[in-house]
């Protein structure tokens, strides 16, 4: 394919594709009649509301502590609206994600020099199901994710041969206005950003020297120092001096190469995170591998047609001398540097050097750069077609069409839990709201087990108010912690199909029920179980 | 420009980049140097030499002052600068320098290196010194003589500050002044943690001591946490915030250290458990060697009258602060002697509700029930080595208040301490005697049990779980096993559903002081040497004697209905007595008087017999008695009117009774059951243990067993004979399909002769499908038990598989979603299949 050839209007296609993340919303939040929940999302309003509430960028109460980017956002919206954050937060924010979508587009084409593959690609990078559960969270990902890839064009253009100074000048002041706003967002996030720039200049470096080679693209790149020092100091600055409450991740953390593992992978810690083990995710997720495997088929996809297509952009440059554009000579090195942070991220919590197992967020990074090369592969593929006879054409095209339908419908049982096929459910029923409020009213000084996981413990953080009466629930294993067992119709559906026992509740009275949610009080058995 | 810029660039990559990687991994944690041998406070004021002074102006007057003197080695030198061109000229130390302006350096061994600076001045119209130690280690604190200024190049920021009100000399006026400390780092941590925080500039700890009553006398030192970073992450579980308070009806004042350098405040480090807090001006003790400061502040512990508090939780300006952990550590003078030995200490050891230290790693913080152990331990004999110990367990919330001039601690007010722990009911109580007693400057700590802390296998336990899991709920029975064993020499006895106040008595057996409601005790005499004491009959007072060898009871006396048996040396003696078990009853001791009463009851009352020779404390005894030489009695227990126990009879026994006591005695030798009703006594030939099994059932609810549903295994173990078994070991198997296995166990502590105990497990199987279910008796048991009490029965059950929810019911979520939005999930897909279509089809004709 030639890049920058002629492409299709992507106005239209860029208009289509807002109206299906618009859909997805839709679709995502009336899955469960709009009580669709999760920490990250509460952690936000919390940290939004004592934002607005204290007037402050970093409130007393608790402030959000990888930046403060998304809160202020929030505040900024509640001030003009009138609106209250919880509502913004629920009915607002889940479509914004639409802004990405034109970001996507000029972020890809930018990188690849080509319309079309910056359409496909932006096309792909909503099917994607991981990058979707993060932007469709009222989360700061949204914001973050933005400025990553206002970053990603902004460098591109400033590689970009044929500018003269004062362009590129502009190029880079926005470039690094929107790495403060990525840091300002979530500065862990941002740093792994930066050591992947880092990454990319060690590795052109290397090859440079190795081959002696003195390229416009190489010689561009070399300037990508800069960017890193540049970009770790904002970082440095940012959670050392301007925003302390970053710096609470390194305070949970004992040892150095944790410390550095969050900096350099953008991981948390578990204090800060609330999945569970990541490496257990399928097992404790899906009810079939092969269910994983389908819900997640455009990681798979994009892999392989990602490293595909790199492979053979690696070829050409080692074998046939051919030059890359700088931008994608970026591109191209990106690509490696993220895949081995993410493989050193992994192995290092395998072989158990972190003592906090920490939850990598990596894998969108690398898909981010990944499906820009695989678009490319797709358009090459297509640009091939143009020999062949129409019959296979339509074939290819209809084939085409089926898999991003089917992809579409796979992402979103994906990123919506769907609970025909997934046991983590992020969802509720309004009955366990009341009872939840009821219990955070007529219960104290107690602990409630309210599952095996976190999703009634979610609700409770959102509705119960159970501090003031000195409650909390406690979930897993702990039960003996507990005098009381929340019970519903979802938690035994989901033990059901788990092969899960519930607590023997044949002992405990029964001290409310509404049908589908009891709470059952442990009979005490000594004068302190009380 | 540009080339400017690439400079800047290159010195950001060469210099800023480092200096990043480093400051990342920058808290570097170092951990643990061998403490250097602690030496005793001398009392020798440190000798001078010679005084010389020197003009370095040329100005005419004198501009430092040269001190040769000993200080820390025989050979030490101190130099003091003057700042303010005030230095007089004098062949006296005292008129030639001052601690208002001058700097001081302190060299050890005169090799012209200082080991700590101090640089006296006036701020705010406080008498202020900055102190400046090692920072990086070397032993030395680096500085420059810039005309004859002093600049400390060591670190940008002291170690420690200090301030007063009151002129630094003369020194006796110091006892009233209010003085403050800051610290940077941590004096106390050692330089792990310390190392990290020293050096950076901000004050981590501030000390302040005060007078509280204003006698003008100090009576109070607060120190506590101020740094963010500790403040809000505990990282080396510090104590967060102490308390040192004195409480005496005549203060005392403080006496300066005679071996002060020069400065009131600076003395060498010393081992500072020879005297007590207040005893001494507060001071700055300096690690000579290593030229660091090892404390500041009031030294010295504990007292002999008054309190500490150390708390995790920190302690905040004009608020009233909950405080954890030692909340108050309270020492009385109760035999009024101010020998500077307490004859009481009492440790609250706290745990507010929801405390984040409490109880253990799993549970911590998540337990609203606050708690409270009071360790109560005395002197009795005044020796300076604790005798007694009372162990109070309750979950107490303290909510009374003690003022202090700008903050308050939610703690017991020091004369409250004594009622308030007399005057309430605990849930667990405790009563250790030690009586091979030994100092220890916090009551008796170090040895014996407390409410979380058994003794088991020679070791420490700690936690047991008693007020960590038990008391807090967390567990159905207590752990009664860690409270069967104890160091040599002392005696324990415990109760863990007390509700009382704690009261003890003078037995009239044993002459020792026992807790009154005790369910259990034991002493240990020596290796594998045991007495055990038993309540079984679960009133006021020990009525079971043992002592145990190797694990093997080898003489038992009991105690009930007035009929006392002992069973030792091959013979058994029953004596019938109305006497009161206890000579007389009391609480601890809480004042002089108190003390002094117990002293003489304990003197009047002493017995002259080892503590196992049970037969002469039945001997003091007078009564109708019975002896049978070649016998022994075994399984005594107490029954609904009266007691029973098995007696063996060996051949060419002898028996005689007094005819008063009608007792019946065997003619032939054999194995007997006595028994005695309260009023008449029967005896008849034993029969060995004849154990079943039944009503042997997995109960099924209506609809028959499903998997993962709750149900119940039962069973009844009946004895056929008329010997009682005792922790008989029962368990359940069950074992199901696809290997599925589960091992359900209980121990019965008492199956009687002639009678039976149900037992009854919960159990949900795994799986569907048929399972083996199997009780049997003794399981588990070695070869202790006899074949009569091994026995199995067993069945099969079928249990059905417990029905899923249908597809249905997940899609539509128990019929809450309505269809809608099945037509949304048909747009999305329908979209993405048109964008793709669209794409495909236009990029093949484009490209």
């Amino acid at each position: 394919m030639r890049p920058g050839g002629a492409a299709p209007t992507p106005r239209i296609y860029l208009a289509l594709l807002a109206a299906f993340v618009v859909l997805v919303v839709l679709y995502v939040n009336g899955r469960y009649d709009w009580t669709w929940v999760n920490d990250d999302a509460i952690v936000l309003t919390k940290t939004s509301r004592n934002v607005y509430v204290e007037a402050t960028l970093s409130p007393k109460s608790k402030a959000y502590q990888f930046g403060f980017a998304y809160p202020a956002v929030n505040t900024f919206m509640a001030q003009i609206t009138g609106q209250p954050i919880e509502g913004l937060q629920d009915y607002v924010q889940p479509f914004l994600v639409v802004v990405l979508v034109p970001l996507s587009f000029i972020a890809f084409r930018g990188i690849t020099g080509s319309t079309a593959t910056g359409v496909l690609a932006a096309l792909l990078l909503f099917l994607q199901p991981e990058f979707l559960f993060e932007v469709l969270r009222s989360s700061h990902a949204k914001v973050t994710w933005s400025m990553a890839l206002a970053m990603v064009f902004l460098l591109s253009r400033s590689l970009t041969p044929g500018h003269g100074r004062p362009r590129i000048a502009v190029w880079v002041i926005l470039f690094y206005l929107a790495a403060f706003a990525a840091i300002s967002s979530n500065s862990f996030f941002a740093s792994s950003y930066v050591f992947g720039l880092a990454l990319v200049f060690a590795g052109t470096r290397v090859a440079a020297s190795l081959r002696r080679y003195e390229g416009d693209a190489y010689a561009r790149l070399g300037r990508l120092w800069l960017v890193v020092v540049s970009c770790l100091v904002l970082v440095f600055v940012f959670i050392f001096y301007l925003y302390e409450p970053a710096l609470t991740q390194f305070r949970f953390l004992k040892h150095e190469l944790d410390k550095l593992a969050v900096l350099l992978f953008g991981a948390e810690s578990e204090g800060a995170a609330t999945l569970a083990n990541p490496y257990a995710y399928v097992g404790g997720t899906w009810t079939s591998f092969g269910v994983y495997l389908f819900v997640s088929s455009a990681n798979w996809l994009v892999l392989v047609l990602s490293f595909g297509r790199w492979l053979a952009l690696g070829w050409h440059q080692v074998r046939h001398h051919q030059t890359l554009a700088p931008q994608r000579a970026l591109l191209w090195w990106l690509y490696p540097a993220f895949a081995l942070l993410l493989a050193t991220a992994v192995a290092l919590d395998f072989l158990g050097l972190l003592s906090t197992n920490l939850q990598v967020r990596l894998f969108p990074h690398l898909m981010v750069f990944a499906l820009p090369l695989a678009a490319e592969a797709i358009v090459g593929l297509v640009g091939a077609s143009r020999g062949w006879r129409p019959n296979t054409t339509r074939a290819l095209v209809g084939v085409f069409s089926l898999t991003g339908a089917v992809l579409a419908l796979a992402a979103v049982f994906k990123v919506s839990n769907e609970p025909l096929l997934s046991d983590w459910w992020a969802f509720y029923l309004p009955e366990e709201r009341r009872a939840v409020e009821w219990i955070g009213e007529n219960v104290h000084n107690n602990n409630v087990w309210t599952g095996y996981d976190r999703r009634l413990a979610i609700l409770v953080d959102w509705y119960g108010d159970w501090s003031s009466g000195r409650m909390e629930s406690v979930v897993g294993n702990r039960m003996s912690a507990a005098r009381y067992a929340l019970l519903t119709s979802l938690t035994e559906g989901r033990a059901l199909r788990r092969g899960e026992t519930l607590p023997n509740v044949d002992p405990y009275q029964r001290v409310y029920d509404t049908g589908s949610v009891q709470l059952y009080y442990s009979r005490p058995l000594t004068p302190y179980q009380r | 420009m540009y080339r400017s810029c690439v400079k800047i660039s290159r010195l950001l990559y060469l210099k800023l980049l480092p200096l990043l990687v480093v400051l990342t991994y920058g808290f570097v944690e170092v951990v643990g140097v061998a403490a250097d041998a602690l030496v005793e406070v001398p009392d020798d004021p440190i000798l001078v030499f010679g005084v010389t002074q020197q003009d370095l102006n040329g100005d005419g007057g004198p501009d430092v002052t040269q001190i040769d003197c000993a200080f820390a080695t025989g050979s030490d030198r101190v130099l003091v600068y003057d700042q303010m061109e005030n230095m007089q000229t004098g062949s006296g130390w005292e008129e030639a320098t001052d601690f208002t302006d001058d700097v001081w350096v302190f060299d050890v061994g005169a090799d012209g290196t200082a080991q700590l600076i101090v640089d006296s001045e006036m701020v705010d119209e406080l008498y202020t010194a900055f102190i400046y130690d090692d920072v990086d280690g070397d032993g030395q604190v680096s500085y420059a003589l810039v005309g004859h200024r002093i600049v400390v190049s060591e670190s940008s920021s002291w170690t420690v500050k200090v301030q007063s009100d009151r002129p630094w000399s003369p020194s006796d006026e110091l006892s009233g002044a209010r003085l403050e400390f800051w610290v940077d780092g941590n004096t106390e941590l050692g330089p792990g943690i310390a190392g990290v925080l020293k050096g950076d500039g901000l004050v981590d700890w501030q000390y302040e001591i005060g007078d509280r009553n204003g006698d003008d006398i100090n009576d109070y030192q607060l120190r506590r946490v101020v740094s963010p970073t500790l403040t809000r992450y505990n990282l080396a579980n510090l104590h967060k915030s102490a308390l040192w308070s004195q409480v005496v009806a005549v203060a005392r004042q403080p006496t300066p250290y005679a071996n002060s350098v020069f400065w009131p405040l600076i003395v060498g480090k010393h081992y500072y458990e020879d005297y007590r807090y207040f005893d001494h001006l507060p001071a700055i003790a300096v690690d000579w060697t290593n030229g660091v400061v090892d404390r500041v502040g009031t030294l010295g512990y504990p007292i002999e009258e008054g309190y500490h508090i150390y708390s995790r939780l920190p302690c905040e300006k004009d608020a009233v602060n909950a405080a954890n952990f030692e909340n108050p550590m309270a020492y009385f003078d109760m035999a009024n002697d101010r020998d500077g030995w307490p004859e009481l200490q009492v440790r609250f050891n706290v745990a507010v509700s929801r405390d984040p230290y409490f109880p253990g790693y799993q549970y911590a913080g998540a337990i609203g029930t606050p708690n409270l152990e009071v360790n109560y331990s005395w002197d009795q004999d005044n020796d300076n080595r604790w005798d007694y110990k009372f162990n109070l367990g309750a979950n107490y919330g303290i909510n009374e208040v003690v003022e202090f001039p700008d903050f308050a601690i939610k703690s017991v007010p020091y004369d409250e301490i004594v009622p308030w722990v007399m005057g309430r009911t605990w849930d667990v109580a405790m009563l250790v005697f030690d009586s091979r007693p030994s100092p220890d400057s916090e009551g008796m700590f170090g040895k014996g049990w407390m409410i979380d802390r058994g003794y088991a296998k020679a070791k420490v336990v700690e936690p047991s779980g008693l007020s960590s899991g038990y008391l807090m709920g967390l567990a159905d029975r207590p752990p009664t096993e860690y409270y069967q064993d104890i160091q040599e020499g002392m005696r324990g006895e415990y109760s863990f559903q007390y509700f009382d106040m704690p009261k003890m008595y003078l037995s009239a057996l044993d002459r020792q002081l026992h807790l009154s409601g005790a369910q259990s005790g034991v002493r240990k005499l020596g290796a594998g040497h045991y007495l055990r004491y038993a309540n079984l009959d679960h009133d006021a007072y020990l009525d079971q004697w043992q002592e145990e060898r190797d694990g093997y009871v080898t003489k038992q006396l009991n105690a009930s209905g007035g009929i006392y048996v002992y069973s030792g040396s091959g013979s058994v003696h029953v004596k019938q007595s109305d006497l009161a078990p206890a000579l007389f009853e009391t609480q601890p001791p809480g004042n002089n008087d108190e003390w002094l009463r117990l002293d003489a009851q304990l003197k009047a009352n002493q017995m002259d017999a080892a503590p196992e020779d049970f037969a002469v404390m039945l001997g003091q005894i007078a009564g109708h008695e019975a002896r049978i030489r070649g016998a022994a009695t075994r399984d005594y227990r107490i029954t609904a009117a009266g007691f029973r126990f098995v007696l063996e009879l060996e051949e060419g026994f002898t028996a005689q009774a007094d005819p008063e006591l009608r007792m019946p005695l065997p003619e032939a030798p054999g194995t007997y059951l006595i028994e005695y009703d309260g009023a008449v006594w029967s005896l008849q030939p034993a029969t060995p243990v004849a154990l079943r099994v039944d009503n042997f059932q997995v109960n099924a609810p209506d609809g028959g067993l499903l998997a993962l549903d709750w149900t119940t295994v039962d069973a009844v173990i009946a004895n056929e004979g008329l010997e009682d078994v005792r922790d008989l070991p029962v368990c359940a198997t069950l074992s199901g399909p696809d290997e599925q296995s589960a091992v359900l166990t209980n121990t019965i502590a008492l199956v009687p002769g002639e009678g039976s105990v149900s037992v009854a497990w919960d159990w949900a199987p795994a799986v569907a499908g048929t399972w083996t279910v199997r009780v049997e008796t003794g399981c588990d048991a070695g070869s202790d038990l006899p074949a009569a009490v091994r026995i199995v029965q067993g069945r099969q059950i079928e249990v059905e598989a417990c029905p899923e929810p249908a597809a249905t019911w997940f899609l539509s979520l128990g019929g809450r979603i309505p269809d809608s939005v099945w037509l949304l999930l048909a747009g999305v897909i329908m979209l993405a299949g048109s964008l793709t279509f669209f794409w495909t089809r236009e990029s093949s004709k484009a490209l």
